[in-house]
């Protein structure tokens, strides 16, 4: 069922881009335009969702591999999505040693189920030496935000 | 003549003091990443690529270079010591070197890896010196029509011998090459697929899709894999008895020429050189029953042909332009991030940047002979890092690497995108290497296809007409075909193999 819905995805997208190609224009004389490439692409995505569709279609005794593909506990993976993605938002406001502090200390304690010892320590390990490496040694212009005045 | 000068030349650059260091690095931490199961030598270089802006053009690809055949090594003391393959290419090992490490025989096994890499590793270099030029000098008569065919050809190749479906495979790359056209288009300069975006007008940077699919991804998808178990034993003897020389010596010669024909072929890869090197030496041996219980020919054969493989492997890179895999496409984007257009003309322009490569290639070979017998005690420790230590400092890297390569959070987005496409792409058995290899050359691919197309005045039969293009389109159309006729795919054997692994 998965990879019917799966195959159901690519066909959309099949669509939507190969519509998308032939709006950015196919050819201009005997040249091929902007959307040429793209179409190509796109519609071969499409003939080979349908033919993974039709195959998928027939009833078949074996679980397929992506059946269970998505068991198992993913918030360790959530968590660490969302760490991610807080560090993008927060890295222009707090900085690189802040945010890098922040990221480490919860990766440890939520994701790694560390003592609040053990986290803080370590990401205040990681930010300093980070910070020295990346900002200091290798001059990488990271944002300081917060800290600016310190740094 | 000339050759063996061009050579001597390229070792005594490569021996510069800066070019050293880089070297150094590169081995190590290759070594580092083969060790260490869930960061290949692709993850590396992709948190790498930012370092290119900084550092001096040859001294960084002799690092890069240096990454992909320092996890060579790396990948085989985990297969000996722990029955973790470091990397795809040890898988094999496992049978034979943990099996010998379980009889006392640890030892032996590293040192015949170590020595069997050395040799595979300088032998298919002196190959490359002298097939590369002559392969570009043909390649010089190429034009638009001809690099189209090759390039399908190789991404053909590269779909044909993947691990799972080829239609999926083909699903990755077409989409790769979708993602190439995500910007400003090369003629008009009209925008592709932005949708305002202002971080898209200048495209999908290689740098944050590649740190998200080999980087991020491996860390979400490891962080519910369980830790292996842990070597404890001493390991003595690392030299090689007079008698495993005597058993090793005929397979390490064979393995040596066989990893160096099967990674010379575009899309043939370094996995499928250790299993058929396996393979032949289980065939051939007067004791066929012994492989799996311990026999060092099991480790040699294997072991010499993954790294003349993986030497080897350049040669479509560095004579035609032509990526055959993840790695090579990463090195293909490094060579471009520095104005080195790889294709024919790369020896003739960049000589001191190929022959410094191939000459650091073999002290980078020397130096992992000396450095990594040693450091087997360090590589155990290393393995015994818990993984919760481990990730947040890949993903940090990983952040880094995207955020410096523009200095915007726009790429960490696209990395972090990328990241969760990649988990999900692991999860659903689809492979990242067709992505990449589509995203890297679907630039050229497209410029290539609109001038063919613009000097037929807009037919396809210029890709049938012209012999050189006619024979690629021919080989990808015959490689994209015969499943469908044969419902088998050349080597089918080996990739189930390597997945029952």
């Amino acid at each position: 069922m998965k990879e019917i819905i799966i195959s159901g995805f690519w066909l959309m997208l099949s669509l939507y881009l190969s519509i998308e190609s032939y709006r950015l224009g196919l050819s201009t004389g005997n040249r091929p335009g902007p959307g040429f490439f793209p179409f190509g692409a796109a519609v071969t995505i499409g003939a080979i969702a349908g033919f993974r569709l039709l195959k998928n279609a027939r009833p078949t005794s074996a679980v397929s591999s992506s059946e269970s593909a998505m068991a198992g506990d993913v918030k360790l993976v959530i968590y660490v999505i969302a760490g991610m993605l807080a560090y993008v938002f927060l890295l222009d406001v707090l900085g690189f040693f802040l945010c890098t502090f922040l990221l480490v200390a919860f990766y440890s304690k939520v994701v790694a189920a560390r003592s609040w010892l053990t986290s803080v320590s370590f990401a205040a390990a990681v930010a300093l030496v980070s910070h020295l490496f990346f900002d200091v040694l290798l001059n990488a212009q990271l944002p300081r935000g917060l800290l600016d005045w310190l740094m | 003549m000339e050759t063996l000068n061009s050579f001597a030349q390229g070792i005594l650059t490569a021996a510069a003091p800066l070019n050293l260091l880089y070297g150094f690095a590169g081995v190590f931490l290759g070594t580092l990443v083969g060790v260490l199961p869930g960061l290949g030598p692709a993850g590396a270089i992709a948190l790498l690529l930012p370092l290119a802006l900084h550092a001096p053009p040859l001294a960084y690809l002799i690092m890069l270079f240096g990454i992909t055949y320092g996890a060579q090594y790396g990948g085989s003391t985990t297969s000996i010591l722990v029955n973790i393959p470091g990397e795809a290419s040890s898988v094999i090992t496992c049978l034979d070197g943990y099996a010998m490490a379980r009889q006392g025989r640890a030892g032996p096994a590293l040192g015949i890896a170590a020595f069997g890499s050395f040799i595979g590793g300088t032998v298919s270099l002196l190959g490359v010196a002298f097939l590369a030029p002559a392969l570009a000098e043909f390649g010089l008569h190429f034009g638009p029509p001809e690099y189209a065919a090759l390039m399908l050809f190789g991404l053909t190749a590269l779909v044909y011998l993947a691990h799972g479906p080829m239609d999926k495979a083909l699903l990755m790359a077409l989409c790769g090459s979708l993602l190439a056209s995500v910007g400003l288009d090369p003629v008009t300069g009209q925008p592709r697929f932005t949708f305002d975006i202002l971080v898209l007008r200048d495209g999908v940077g290689l740098t944050p899709v590649v740190i998200g699919l080999f980087g991020v991804s491996e860390v979400l998808v490891n962080l519910q894999a369980q830790a292996g178990e842990v070597f404890q034993n001493k390991i003595k003897g690392l030299l090689p008895t007079l008698q495993d020389w005597k058993d090793s010596i005929l397979p390490i010669t064979r393995g040596t020429v066989l990893g160096f024909l099967v990674g010379a072929i575009p899309g043939l890869n370094v996995v499928i050189a250790t299993f058929a090197a396996y393979a032949v030496e289980k065939k051939i041996s007067k004791h066929p029953e012994k492989f799996g219980r311990g026999a060092i020919e099991g480790v040699a054969a294997p072991e010499t042909a993954n790294n003349a493989a993986s030497c080897s492997g350049w040669i479509p890179l560095l004579s035609l332009g032509l990526p055959t895999g993840s790695v090579t496409s990463l090195i293909f984007g490094a060579l471009m991030i520095h104005g080195l257009a790889p294709g024919p003309l790369f020896i003739k322009n960049s000589p001191e940047v190929f022959w410094g490569v191939l000459g650091s290639m073999v002290i980078g070979n020397a130096m992992l002979l000396i450095l990594n017998l040693p450091l087997i005690g360090l590589w155990i420790r290393v393995l015994q890092i818990p993984y919760f230590f481990l990730f947040p400092l890949i993903i940090l890297f990983s952040i880094i690497g995207a955020y410096t390569a523009s200095g915007n959070t726009g790429d960490v987005m696209i990395m972090i995108i990328f990241g969760v496409v990649g988990y999900l792409m692991k999860k659903f058995a689809y492979e990242p290497a067709p992505m990449v290899l589509g995203l890297v050359i679907g630039p050229l691919l497209e410029t290539a296809i609109r001038r063919s197309m613009i000097m037929s005045k807009g037919h396809v039969g210029i890709f049938f007409q012209r012999p050189i293009a006619a024979f690629f389109m021919g080989a990808a159309s015959l490689m994209l075909l015969s499943p469908l006729l044969t419902r088998r795919r050349l080597g089918h054997e080996i990739i189930e193999k390597l997945e029952e692994q």
